[in-house]
């Protein structure tokens, strides 16, 4: 019969592999300083992720440890993310750092990470934390910008220059998006606590043109507007461009993100400061908090990854250091690794 | 001309279904998705001392599980002369619907049940198309691809939905050894398909109308019986990839697994079943899918750049083909 | 209507068929006598396949009679014409490549067991009956489970026709069922229908073939032009009255 000639055939070469995976088995690495660490991100297609994962190498090399990094093609590959920590969580690492595509995408991988023992560090993008107890995930510790802290230090800055009074305007990302509302959400608390009055709030999508848009009316129904608060650089370098279209080149724009083009436009004048999150400290403090663990440490649940005000006083400074923080950071870590 | 079978090896070629001077080259087609599994097997144990570790195989056995099945229900369609371009977007609608009647209180398992309903109505509705208005498959799938991603994106608003359930989390994450549950309930698909499309009679009319429609219209096997039947086979087995889907990413993607649309076509293409329709078989979109994940994988534990993974597949599948080409 | 002596397994009376302006059937009048090879000759485009067609099922008649063993009959689908016990071997055999001898041969009439939605294929009983079926029409037999793409042409021929006589357990209709073998295997068709004839089945042969038609046939109709315009029996002619009459040398 030639379909069991066939089946025949399979079945050998399914036992075949059966045996050779029996008899092969993983090397298990001893939990040690010295365990691999793998890092899955989003996608390396975006230069947001694309530091964090030169972050990430570099923490590795400097401490002579493999740290291997996988990313997805888009930023919107949620299975193809799924089985790369699923294809990695197979071999012998001992610690995975992971940013989430979604809340709960890399769940079915986690579970088994966690059953097999082995740590798990949260980077930027929170894991659901419902979901991840439903299914048996523990999260060793969760390393990200604090969105709120950096809304309250472009707040306090504007309070400064603006004296302690004035009107100022918000200018937020997609409308409910968490990062978003957290930034807006801290500056606003800032803002109004050193006694300036927000008097709109719009949101621009992340987007430059919308951004120039809204900044352009704003102005119009707003003649005597002191300053706009962005919650990204995108969008504030649009806003940037209305005021001086509108010949305002006195109104005072922050923006958020501290991208290369933003804080060139801050040495050359044009936007006033940004606070710049650092993705590569974020890899940096991801493969660290993997060798605490991996020495058998016990890390702090949260830690927030540093963020920095940037404006003309300290521009160059954080251009030459770009992409890494110009000043000293807090790296909870180094003290536990063993 | 062949000379009269009797027995010794003729018998042996005659069971084979060749005859002397089909041996050779089409035997070697005839095996290409088992040899090409084998070549990938041994590349990959050359290349990598992990490739053939236990966690490994269990990675890809558990990741091919779900472009098992959906290859499982493209080769009925395929096997007919057909072809179904909607099954990605049957998934994500079925998906969705199971997240719709989660985020309404409902209990998962009604939301499975309905979701199974959904993608096999939605299956049967491709194939009433083709067959009633006698429109061709390509073309009748291609609309309903897009008219069943734009019923998911309105259904979902864009955007997903957490499904917590145990049951789910259970499947996609635990198992026995090397079988993931979630290959289990692959495994048990090609079982009943295998049944389905070799042991009943609607698998010989399957075959049929797509080896020789005129003749199975001639002996009185009914088109519309055929075309709807396997068209719901492939929207049933979709929602059930949908579901898994789900279960794997712990939550309703309106977007998520569309590339499972081309790679089903190119695992049953790899698994010898020809795109002419009339010739059909289980395990080789089986091996077809391991195939390609393996390919996939291989490419991720050496650390090639991820943009190269696509390049890798279609070189594969283009190369399975081109033996394909021996078998006539 | 003349009442039908009862030895005539089918009649038809006036039969027409056509396909928008174009007329396939003008009107024919024919019979075929029971137990005997009835052969249906004429130029290309006389009607013969149509009428055939007609008959089982595949051509829809706009007027006229099919009468099958003395009863009126209405042939509007092939399964009408399965119903009644008639096959046919067409031209193209009908055979599907990819299948194997058996499927070919219990095509949508496969032995199952079980029922409703659990019912499967007995595959070893079809093999079986099978292998029976083609035995008795050829020594070249091949194995019920090679596919009908790696057999000889001799041997697809003798399957198309082992299925049709397997089934048709009334009457067996044949387009030019040897005009693609060679000498040998033409002799062996000829031989089984002959013989078969001789047990008592009856069957309508089209053929090109007037030595065919001579060597076979009991009786013989002559279309033209989309009608059946002469009759003979095979005894009482020759092969040269039988050109005269396709041609229309001689018009009756």
């Amino acid at each position: 019969m030639k379909y069991s000639h066939k089946m025949g055939v399979v079945a050998i070469a399914t036992s075949a592999m059966f045996l050779t995976a029996c008899s092969g088995g993983t090397t298990d690495s001893a939990a040690t300083a010295d365990g691999d660490v793998a890092v899955v991100l989003k996608t390396a297609s975006n230069q947001f992720w694309a530091t964090m994962q030169d972050g990430a190498e570099f923490a590795g090399s400097d401490a002579g440890i493999k740290v291997t990094v996988q990313s997805g093609t888009a930023e919107d590959s949620v299975e193809e993310q799924t089985t790369l920590l699923q294809t990695l969580s197979g071999e012998s690492y001992s610690c995975f750092a992971v940013a989430p595509i979604t809340g709960t995408n890399l769940n079915q991988p986690l579970a088994g990470i966690s059953a097999a023992g082995k740590s798990i560090v949260n980077l930027d993008s929170a894991i659901d934390a419902e979901a991840a107890k439903a299914a048996g995930i523990e999260i060793a510790t969760f390393i990200a910008s604090n969105n709120s802290d950096a809304g309250k230090q472009a707040g306090e800055f504007m309070v400064a220059e603006l004296g302690g009074s004035g009107e100022v305007a918000v200018v937020g990302g997609i409308s409910g998006d968490a990062n978003s509302a957290a930034r807006t959400g801290g500056f606003i608390d800032a803002a109004e606590a050193g006694g300036l009055t927000v008097v709109q709030e719009v949101a621009a999508d992340w987007d430059r043109e919308k951004a120039l848009d809204a900044a352009t009316t704003i102005l119009q129904a707003n003649p005597e507007l002191g300053g706009f608060y962005s919650a990204n650089d995108g969008m504030a370098l649009g806003i940037v461009q209305a005021t001086q279209n509108a010949g305002l080149n006195d109104v005072i724009v922050i923006g958020t993100d501290g991208n290369k083009d933003a804080i060139e436009s801050i040495a050359s004048g044009g936007l006033t400061a940004t606070v710049s999150q650092y993705p590569y400290a974020v890899g940096v403090l991801g493969v660290d908090a993997c060798r605490a663990l991996n020495s058998g440490a016990e890390v702090p649940a949260t830690v927030d990854a540093p963020i920095a005000l940037v404006s003309g006083d300290n521009a160059d400074q954080a251009l030459a250091s770009y992409p890494q923080p110009f000043e000293d950071y807090a790296n909870p870590f180094t003290a536990l690794i063993k | 001309m062949t000379t009269p079978i009797s027995a010794g090896p003729s018998a042996l070629l005659a069971r084979l279904g060749l005859s002397r001077e089909q041996l050779g080259m089409a035997t070697v087609a005839k095996l290409a998705p088992l040899l090409a599994l084998i070549i990938l097997v041994i590349i990959g144990a050359i290349v990598s001392p992990t490739f053939l570790s236990f966690g490994n195989i269990r990675s890809m056995l558990l990741t091919s599980a779900i472009l098992m099945i959906f290859a499982v229900g493209q080769t009925f369609v395929i096997a007919t002369g057909g072809i179904d371009l909607s099954v990605a977007s049957i998934a994500q609608l079925s998906g969705v619907s199971l997240g719709i009647v989660v985020a309404g209180g409902l209990s998962p398992e009604l939301g499975m049940l309905g979701a199974l309903v959904i993608g096999t109505a939605a299956g049967a509705l491709n194939g009433l198309i083709v067959s009633k208005l006698k429109i061709t498959d390509f073309i009748v799938t291609l609309g309903t691809f897009s008219a069943y991603s734009g019923l998911t994106l309105l259904l979902s608003d864009a955007k997903p939905q957490i499904v917590n359930s145990s049951f789910l989390i259970a499947i996609s994450t635990r198992g026995f050894g090397l079988v993931s549950f979630l290959l289990l309930i692959a495994i048990v698909v090609a079982v009943v398909a295998h049944f389905v499309m070799f042991r009943t009679p609607f698998g010989t009319h399957v075959l049929a109308v797509g080896g020789n429609k005129k003749a199975a219209d001639a002996l009185g096997i009914s088109f519309v019986r055929v075309k709807v039947g396997v068209y719901a086979i492939s929207g049933l087995l979709a929602a059930v990839a949908g579901i898994l889907l789900v279960a794997r990413l712990g939550a309703a993607e309106p977007t998520a697994g569309s590339a499972y649309q081309l790679t089903s076509i190119a695992a049953a293409v790899l698994g010898g079943v020809s795109l002419f329709g009339g010739k059909g078989s289980i395990i080789g979109p089986l091996i077809g899918a391991l195939v390609l994940t393996g390919v996939v994988n291989l490419l991720t534990i050496t650390g090639v750049p991820v943009y190269y993974q696509p390049i890798a597949v279609g070189a594969v599948v283009v190369l399975a083909a081109y033996l394909r080409r021996y078998e006539r | 209507m003349t009442h039908t002596t009862p030895n005539r397994i089918l009649e038809v009376s006036d039969l027409r068929v056509r396909f928008g302006s174009v007329v396939a059937l003008d009107g024919a009048t024919m019979y075929a006598n029971t137990g005997e090879i009835t052969a249906i000759i004429g130029d290309n485009g006389a009607g013969k396949s149509s009428l055939t067609k007609a008959i089982l099922g595949v051509y829809p008649t706009s007027e006229g009679e099919i009468l099958f063993k003395g009863e009126k009959a209405v042939m509007d689908t092939p399964h009408a014409a399965k119903s009644h016990g008639i096959e046919a071997v067409f031209q193209d055999l009908a055979l599907f490549d990819d299948l194997t001898l058996w499927q070919n041969m219990f095509i949508n009439r496969e032995l199952t067991g079980g029922f409703g939605p659990f019912s499967f294929l007995k595959r070893a009983e079809m093999i079986k009956q099978s292998d029976d079926l083609v035995r008795r029409l050829t020594v070249n037999v091949p194995d019920a489970r090679r596919t009908v793409r790696s057999m000889s042409g001799g041997q697809r021929q003798a399957v198309a026709i082992a299925r049709a006589v397997a089934w048709g357990s009334e009457l067996v209709i044949m387009d030019e069922p040897t005009a693609a073998l060679g000498i040998r295997e033409r002799t062996e068709v000829e031989d089984t229908i002959m013989s078969l004839r001789d047990e008592g089945r009856s069957f309508m042969l089209i053929s090109h073939s007037f030595d065919q038609v001579m060597r076979v046939a009991d009786a013989v109709w002559v279309m033209r032009h989309g009608r059946a315009v002469a009759h003979r029996r095979v005894s009482e002619t020759t092969g040269e009255e039988l050109v005269a009459l396709v041609t229309g040398a001689i018009n009756e």
